[in-house]
């Protein structure tokens, strides 16, 4: 998969460069508007990440001009400004999503594969597997191995948000937002002790266990059977 | 209890009838002295002109049958009158008379006899209801003394004296109620000025008290609580904005910071501790960031909604999910998180913004509700315009002294014992129901428990018949 990110933060780059390339995304760089728009209007990438904020002109100029070229990728923007006008500015030029510093590197890595996976056709799954869980999204039934187990309606969409990301690491808030449909800031754990409750119904008596926590990120749901052998 | 304070418009229409009141007593006493002076000028008038009648008997040589005549004629004249006369000659011993005079004997004044003064005017008192008032005069020779019962004139003058006396209460009601309604008249636009200030001070200081342009006192007064908002309205601008600014220029380099910790952390060679100290610092950057983003929410909650992305929010399904989202929460906690009561009722403004003001208040419940057992208690209830919600707890309730604080920014923060929180969310909560034209209030008792009340707008009867039709 192949990124272009426009940041004009040298430290920043860096960071997601490294980052993103550690999980095997290939990310070319650039450090303003002009070098950004030449790179993206190759029309290669599979997804662009734009900072709002670049020394020549902002990152909506760019899109406007990207669109206007005929250049459809898929486009996330990054803003430290976070105001709810300048979401809905990006969004209006036709960006895909939008994310607010600072964000969770996993947060980032997400948005980038659903934006990805949108672009390549997401497939209809009816079922969604992970080790022995297995779900059921046309008859509403989970089950680990042969035992069936029951979930309220809630615990099934967070179950089912969990393993569409199957091996990817889900910040809270993208859990409420996704699972509970609005997004607000929360500090107490309501997440945790949701996220506990159905790892009590999944994980507390099988074997591997697939929850687990991401400290200072939030929750992956994950089959680490072979990790743990090869460490 | 003090006792209430008159009101302005009392105190004046109190003053104003006491003004009047007095200018119509000066007035009526004046009035009833010159109509006394003038009747009894008359009524010398009168005798004087009798006396005139006589001055031919009092030529001297007449007779006394004539002058008995005259004296019975002039008696009958003015029978209304009860004229009486007396004739005396030079030695002041009477020689003829008519009436209560001549009746009574009455001797003629001793001045008049020895020819000092002009013809005396004086009264009488003979036992009767009224006086006789008396003129004496000197002729050639012989004197007279003509009297007049002074019943009439003295009736028209006590008829004056009621007249007066009468008016003088119903005056004063009369001029109180001008007064008071004069009152309320002119004092009208200053109450209106009260009620815009009121409300411009508490949370619209975007709003100005209009003027009538008179360019009277009260468009001064305007004008000088304008210029007073306005300076608040300033600095209240400069804290927001110092605020947003603050946290903007937090963001980047908070963004550099985790997305470092997280690369790093990311290397599978970390050592333990390593990694266990990271994570921790990790944590504590993801607790300044939810700080940061408390902030920016805070800055544009105040800013207030736009308009253009307000919509009709309805406010049942907004409390369900706050209150199935935290109920699991506080199963675990061992308290009773739970709904109540009718919320039909639909709201305009964001449904984000009023979720996260009843998550802030269910929040901070449980953040003090610490027994187990205790219980959260949302209720609903909607009157013809509002919708008010109550989040109650059982908690450890706020001290009075600081009750009126705890919507302060970081207030939280100062007290002893704070549990989690960034210390923004009341003030969040409540910024997000001014936002909606609505507002909050809190109650509480030490020890037992505090109740958050919210009130807001909600959609008239014909809003809600347009949806349903």
């Amino acid at each position: 998969m192949k990124v272009l990110y426009v940041e004009d933060d040298e430290v920043s780059r860096d960071y997601v460069q490294q980052g993103l390339a550690r999980h095997g995304l290939v990310v070319d760089v650039a450090k303003n508007g002009t070098v950004g728009l030449e790179h993206a209007a190759t029309g290669v990438y599979d997804v662009i990440v734009l900072d709002v904020m670049l020394p020549d002109f902002d990152g909506f100029e760019l899109l406007r001009r990207l669109r206007s070229s005929g250049i459809d990728t898929p486009t996330i923007f990054l803003s430290a400004r976070g105001e709810v006008g300048d979401r809905i500015q990006g969004l209006d030029l036709g960006a895909d999503d939008y994310l607010p510093k600072p964000f969770a590197f996993a947060e980032l890595l997400l948005r980038i594969r659903s934006l990805a996976r949108r672009r390549l056709g997401d497939p209809v799954h009816q079922r969604l597997r992970v080790a022995d869980l297995e779900l059921d999204l046309g008859g509403h039934k989970a089950r680990r191995g042969s035992t069936l187990i029951d979930l309220s309606p809630r615990q099934f969409a967070l179950l089912e948000y969990l393993m569409r990301n199957a091996g990817f690491a889900l910040t809270r808030s993208m859990i409420i937002e996704k699972v509970w449909g609005f997004g607000f800031e929360t500090r107490s754990n309501a997440i945790d002790v949701q996220i506990s409750y159905l790892r009590h119904k999944i994980d507390a008596d099988f074997e591997p266990r697939l929850i687990h926590t991401v400290k200072g990120v939030g929750y992956i749901l994950e089959d680490r059977t072979g990790e743990e052998h090869a460490a | 209890m003090p006792r209430r304070p008159l009101s302005v418009g009392a105190r004046w229409a109190f003053q104003y009838s006491i003004a009047v009141l007095v200018t119509f007593s000066l007035l009526a006493g004046y009035t009833y002295r010159e109509m006394r002076d003038r009747v009894k000028r008359d009524a010398q008038l009168l005798l004087e002109l009798q006396i005139a009648e006589l001055r031919e008997v009092l030529g001297g040589a007449v007779d006394s049958k004539t002058l008995e005549a005259h004296v019975a004629m002039l008696t009958e004249a003015e029978p209304r009158l009860r004229l009486s006369v007396q004739i005396f000659d030079a030695s002041g011993s009477e020689i003829a008379g008519s009436g209560m005079l001549a009746v009574r004997n009455t001797p003629l004044p001793a001045a008049v006899l020895e020819g000092r003064g002009e013809s005396p005017f004086y009264e009488l008192d003979f036992g009767e209801e009224y006086p006789h008032w008396v003129v004496a005069s000197r002729g050639d020779g012989r004197f007279a003394q003509v009297a007049l019962y002074s019943e009439e004139f003295v009736r028209s003058l006590r008829h004056l004296r009621g007249v007066l006396l009468t008016i003088a209460p119903v005056l004063v009601v009369v001029s109180f109620g001008t007064g008071w309604w004069l009152a309320r008249r002119g004092l009208r636009p200053l109450s209106s000025i009260v009620g815009t200030a009121r409300r411009i001070t508490g949370s619209h200081l975007d709003e100005v008290i209009p003027m009538a342009g008179a360019g009277d006192e009260l468009d001064q007064l305007a004008e000088t609580l304008n210029e007073m908002i306005a300076r608040i309205r300033q600095s209240f601008e400069k804290t927001r904005r110092f605020s947003a600014a603050a946290a903007h220029q937090l963001r980047t380099p908070l963004s550099r910071l985790r997305g470092q910790l997280e690369l790093t952390l990311g290397d599978p060679g970390l050592g333990t501790e390593m990694r266990h100290s990271l994570e921790r610092t990790l944590s504590d950057v993801e607790e300044l960031a939810e700080t940061v983003r408390s902030m920016l929410q805070l800055a544009s909650s105040e800013a207030g909604l736009d308009p253009s992305r307000s919509a009709w929010v309805s406010l049942g399904p907004v409390l369900d999910s706050v209150v199935e989202f935290y109920e699991p929460l506080a199963t675990e906690r061992g308290l009773h998180l739970f709904r109540r009561g009718n919320c039909e009722a639909w709201v305009l403004g964001e449904a984000t913004w009023l979720r996260q003001l009843f998550a802030n208040l269910v929040e901070n419940a449980l953040r003090f509700t610490l027994q187990q057992g205790g219980k959260i208690e949302v209720t609903s209830k909607i009157t013809e315009t509002r919708v008010i919600v109550q989040v109650r707890d059982t908690g450890v309730g706020i001290a009075a002294d600081d009750l009126e604080w705890v919507f302060d920014r970081f207030h939280a923060l100062d007290q002893e014992g704070r549990r989690g929180g960034s210390g923004l969310g009341l003030t969040i909560a409540r910024e997000i129901a001014r936002a909606h034209q609505g507002d909050i209030t809190v109650e509480s008792a030490e020890g037992s428990g505090s109740c958050f009340t919210v009130t807001l707008p909600r959609d008239s009867a014909e809003e809600a018949e347009r949806r349903h039709g």
